[in-house]
């Protein structure tokens, strides 16, 4: 093989390794998760408000984790782990959390001297209100992690 | 060709659409079959047998599922596949190299450094 076959390869290769990562770049979690785990986080906080149902809140856990497996065991093109920047990856996904952490705290921090019956309910509204419109900002924001491994 | 122990020329990998199937899933854990089928616009038999001689080969594995209630398949690059793949590209990288290294270089100018020089320069 000459050097100009061996070039041109080369270039096909890097051409469809970019086609496969751009492909996972425009992905987008469909509504259903999306909806699903708003909808989970929401019944999660509200049973908080339930003396018996506190202990059931962290079950909610389960079906967000098995969704998200599902999610990802569906796409077209699920990439490979190297390709993701992880500490950034890792970043992202602890600052999300973090959010919502503090947005929860703070809706009833205000809600606490209005003497509301279920402040964890209405707390969770607004979390899974956050899940929904912070979604494809935290998609995107997960795209940028999505670099090349090092050969 | 010297350089990279790692490096190793595949012959089942370099045909073409073989080489376009393994770089595509390169980056991936996993690919849905229509995703391969369409960047690389092959018929569906056409894909189906080029995907076939991986397999046999232990380069890709299968998974079988669903999706909306369609039935999908997915593919991987086996351990032993992606090191084949990353073996064939550095013998490519090997090849590139070794020819640019062969190639004769281009004369070099040597500076001139001579008053007249110099006086032209900062006229």
């Amino acid at each position: 093989m000459d050097s100009i076959e061996a070039s041109d390869a080369l270039r096909q290769v890097r051409a469809r390794e970019q086609q496969t990562l751009d492909a996972a770049s425009e992905a987008r979690w469909p509504w259903w998760y999306v909806g699903a785990i708003a909808g989970l986080s929401f019944v999660m906080l509200a049973l908080l408000d339930f003396e018996s149902g506190a202990a059931y809140a962290g079950l909610c856990a389960v079906p967000i984790g098995v969704l998200t497996e599902r999610m990802a065991r569906q796409a077209s093109v699920r990439l490979h782990p190297s390709r993701y920047s992880s500490r950034r990856f890792w970043w992202l996904a602890v600052a999300s959390v973090a959010g919502l952490l503090v947005l929860y705290t703070l809706v009833r921090a205000l809600l606490e001297p209005l003497d509301v019956a279920v402040p964890s309910t209405l707390a969770g509204l607004a979390v899974a209100a956050a899940i929904v419109a912070g979604a494809p900002g935290v998609q995107r924001a997960l795209h940028s992690t999505i670099g090349r491994d090092e050969r | 060709m010297s350089g990279n122990p790692a490096a190793r020329f595949d012959e089942l990998i370099h045909a073409p659409a073989r080489l376009a199937i393994a770089a595509l899933m390169a980056p991936a854990e996993w690919v849905e079959f229509r995703f391969i089928r369409d960047r690389t616009e092959s018929s569906d038999s056409a894909l189906s047998k080029q995907l076939a001689t991986l397999v046999n080969a232990g380069y890709v594995e299968i998974r079988k599922g669903a999706v909306a209630g369609r039935r999908a398949t997915w593919f991987r690059l086996t351990l032993h596949g992606r090191s084949a793949f990353e073996g064939h590209v550095l013998a490519l990288e090997q090849i590139v190299a070794d020819a640019r290294r062969a190639a004769p270089q281009p004369p070099v100018r040597p500076t001139d450094t001579s008053a007249a020089a110099v006086g032209a320069e900062t006229a």
